[in-house]
């Protein structure tokens, strides 16, 4: 049971990591990112593949995912930046199907459907399985704790607050003098590190990964973490990711009261069950749990114009 | 006789109110300007008495049916259509279907109206097979009244016909304007060319911060010799 | 050559409609609907259904789908969009895309997830020299073009039809003039979900049905739609076209394994070229949030 316990804490950790990244792009930039699944599946097979094919650390490999991830979102933003969230929504869509597809295909590379087997450990092996289980749930949380610190910096410091600036109209920021669009681009990009991050962690984790692992189901639950916690305000998201955990391992036993549904039917009811949670609570409480604290005008003009050329 | 009455109208947005007690009237087949210098609040006027925006006191009438606060398709079935600012046709659509298209509640009417329409706006039958986003501001201005003749109305509110338009073509659309009273048409005219204005219409209202300041014939405030300071107002 | 040109148009016989769909639904309703994909699904399993349970032929099969997809989605309007209207963008592009798993997973709960196959006969293919054409490619060639047609020429030549493109073009405009713009958005629901369905039917004769066949094809289908000019019917067509023949180019020449992620690429090079769309206006920006 201390097991099962840990390991969820360890999943939720990987899933709240996603849910900070979404939150910089969408829920502090504006951003739509429905490719959440393609850049951790980018980070966790670039990191693996760091790790068993080039032999390289963990330590290493970790910043060359992020660096991936980096570079993916950068990509992405840049062909539709200039366009409506739409656009952008599909092209991360899109993307993630390809990353799946390129796992799935290239065979030499990735093993393919049959799964990629990942030795390359970041602990030392000397500590027990429990102990292991137990040291790697604490590193996921320092991972966590440093995203939450950084991304709380950055929220409050001005490049935070012209990102939100540009969130709710990007004209403000623009006549401020302030490049809008190398912000989002800079925002986009640091949130797809982020979700390689998670990728990389949860692949030297659960030590095999296939392309079932990246699924859209994984942008779902990230998206549902965000909008129930409240979008923009990080501490609502954590609240919002640890309520999505548990209600999907919760569903998990949905199968000892309905003994009637076989594997595939349970799973598929948990999903309907998480599609109409989301939309209920889209429609219900569109701010989320902890809304997001509102900027005031005199404090943005403060930060956005710092040598006060365009004060009147 | 009249035809529009509006009693101490009241509207504004958010709480705010931005015009404030107003009342007037607009008579059979009169051309009617509301002038006033930017941010009197003539649009949010027009927006209160054609329903797109709800009024916050007061009433409005039309030829002594309470219509207050009916949406703009309500209205123009009762006798009174909007022609909005900017987006008055349907770009993508011909002149023949952007005039087909607003006959819709009242289909039965549409051929003779239509004939009546272009016989009002000769240029616009030349033009039939033309996409509507393609004609000039001229013909533009003449294909959105003529739209909004279609529902066969006897008032039409004008949400400023010749915004963006270059001068030689404010002219153009204010003589398409003048066309209505041929059709029998009374017109309510928010205008922020005062003079052009006061040069094709019969009366004129003026507005200041919300409030009726002026009322009187075309001629009369033409000739005012504060003409000029009535529209500074505010602005300065 | 010619036989990638003709593989192309049974691809696109089988993208098209669902792609006029999207449009059309994208015009009067105001949103990127995700949900697309699964709607496709829907029309695959009850064309299975009446085909391979009932027993009846696939052309009756294929009209009952596309009523039953039409309603379905009027309904999923009513239970899920219609209540958000004014809501931000994105809670509308969210809600389709979690709309999207509902309705999938519904399906899996429904006919679990074994592969299905429509009762055709089996038939041999047409050869013309080394040309090889299946009675299957013309059927599907035959039906998506003669359902697009009638759209197509719907919209342009009938009061509804003229309606609908008035309201796509400006809806504001169209409430003013007294057009019935509500009835019109549960029309274009219907119509819209109805070419979905029919893009289910045509998917179903060339790909296994599976309750995954619909997000497959979701990529494609936006792809296509955004490719011709967002909101554009005939434009959609034409995207659809496109993405077909670089899927089977792809094919080709690459590997099949890719095939479905053609769309992104094609969509990718499109925005970097022609942000517009093909025949669409440019777009304004803004509508982000």
């Amino acid at each position: 049971m201390t097991s099962y316990l840990i390991a969820i804490a360890t999943s939720a950790g990987f899933y709240v990591l996603l849910a900070l990244a979404l939150n910089l792009q969408w829920g502090m930039t504006g951003l739509v990112n429905f490719g959440v699944a393609g850049l951790y599946a980018l980070g966790a097979y670039a990191s693996a593949l760091a790790t068993e094919r080039l032999g390289l650390p963990v330590a290493l490999a970790l910043p060359l995912a992020a660096a991936v991830g980096a570079l993916a979102a950068l990509g992405l933003a840049g062909l539709s930046a200039r366009l409506s969230g739409d656009y952008l929504a599909i092209v991360t869509l899109g993307f993630a199907e390809l990353v799946r597809l390129a796992a799935m295909n290239e065979d030499w590379l990735t093993r393919g459907t049959r799964g990629m087997g990942i030795a390359t450990r970041p602990l030392p092996d000397w500590l027990g399985r429990e102990a292991y289980a137990l040291a790697y749930l604490g590193l996921v949380l320092l991972a966590v704790l440093l995203a939450y610190w950084a991304l709380e910096r950055i929220r409050r410091a001005p490049f935070g607050r012209v990102l939100r600036a540009v969130r709710e109209d990007p004209l403000v920021p623009a006549t401020l003098g302030r490049d809008v669009q190398g912000f989002r681009l800079r925002a986009f990009a640091l949130g797809g590190a982020l979700m390689a991050v998670s990728g990389s962690l949860y692949a030297h984790w659960v030590l095999s990964i296939s392309p079932d692992h990246f699924q859209t189901p994984v942008t779902i639950v990230t998206w549902m973490a965000v909008v129930i916690g409240g979008a923009g305000n990080n501490r609502g998201l954590v609240l919002g990711a640890a309520l999505v955990i548990a209600v999907l391992e919760g569903t998990r036993f949905l199968g000892g009261v309905l003994p009637g549904l076989d594997a595939e039917r349970l799973s598929a009811l948990r999903i309907v069950l998480i599609g109409v949670l989301l939309i209920a609570a889209i429609r219900l409480r569109p701010q989320g749990l902890l809304p997001e604290p509102r900027i005031r005008a005199a404090e943005l003009s403060a930060t956005a114009a710092p040598q006060g050329d365009h004060r009147p | 006789m009249t035809l529009l009455t509006v009693e101490a109208l009241a509207a504004g947005y958010g709480g705010r109110e931005v015009v404030s007690d107003v009342s007037l009237v607009v008579g059979e087949a009169e051309l009617v300007a509301l002038l006033g210098p930017n941010g009197a609040g003539k649009s949010t006027l027009l927006g209160a008495i054609a329903g797109s925006l709800r009024p916050m006191r007061g009433r409005v009438l039309l030829g002594g049916r309470e219509v207050t606060g009916l949406d703009p398709a309500a209205l123009a079935a009762a006798g009174a259509a909007l022609v909005p600012q900017r987006r008055n046709v349907f770009r993508s659509l011909s002149v023949a279907e952007n005039l087909a298209i607003s006959a819709w509640p009242d289909r039965r009417q549409a051929a003779r109206r239509r004939d009546e329409v272009l016989a009002l706006f000769p240029a616009l039958a030349g033009a039939l097979r033309k996409p509507a986003g393609l004609l000039s501001g001229g013909q533009r201005q003449m294909l959105a009244l003529g739209m909004a003749l279609m529902a066969g109305p006897r008032l039409l509110l004008l949400d400023e016909p010749t915004a963006g338009l270059s001068p030689a073509l404010v002219e153009e659309a204010l003589l398409a304007v003048t066309e209505l009273k041929r059709a029998g048409v009374a017109a309510l005219l928010v205008e922020q060319n005062a003079r052009e204005a006061l040069r094709h219409a019969d009366r004129a209202i003026v507005l200041a911060a919300g409030r009726v300041v002026r009322e009187g014939s075309a001629t009369e405030l033409l000739a005012a010799p504060d003409l000029g300071a009535l529209f500074l107002e505010g602005a300065a | 050559m010619m036989q990638l040109l003709l593989d192309a148009l049974g691809a696109a016989a089988v993208v098209a409609p669902a792609a006029v769909g999207f449009s059309l639904l994208f015009a009067l309703l105001g949103f990127a609907n995700f949900a697309v994909g699964a709607y496709v699904a829907v029309g695959a399993f009850a064309t299975w259904s009446a085909n391979g349970l009932l027993g009846w032929p696939l052309l009756a099969s294929a009209a009952l789908a596309a009523v039953v997809t039409g309603l379905v989605v009027l309904a999923c309007d009513a239970a899920v969009f219609r209540p958000l209207r004014g809501a931000p963008g994105w809670a509308l592009l969210i809600s389709s895309v979690a709309l999207s798993f509902v309705l999938e997973n519904l399906l899996r709960l429904a006919f679990r997830g074994e592969v299905r196959g429509f009762d055709l006969p089996l038939a041999r293919p047409l050869v013309f020299g080394d040309l090889r054409v299946p009675p299957d490619l013309l059927w599907s060639v035959g039906v998506a073009a003669i359902a697009l047609v009638a759209v197509l020429l719907g919209l342009r030549l009938l009061p509804w039809g003229r309606a609908l493109r008035a309201a796509a073009d400006d809806m504001a405009l169209a409430a003013v003039r007294g057009i019935p713009v509500d009835r019109l958005r549960a029309g274009a629901a219907v119509l819209g979900g109805a070419l979905a369905g029919l893009s289910g039917t045509l998917a179903g004769m060339n790909l296994a049905i599976e309750p995954g066949l619909g997000w497959a094809l979701t990529v494609p289908v936006i792809a296509a739609a955004i490719l011709g000019g967002i909101g554009s019917a005939p434009g959609a067509v034409l995207g659809a076209l496109l993405i077909a023949l670089a899927e089977e180019l792809a094919a080709r020449f690459l590997s099949p394994a890719y095939r479905p992620g053609v769309g992104f690429v094609a969509l990718a090079l499109a925005l970097l070229l022609r942000p517009q769309g093909l025949l669409g206006r440019p777009v304004a920006g803004g509508r982000d949030r």
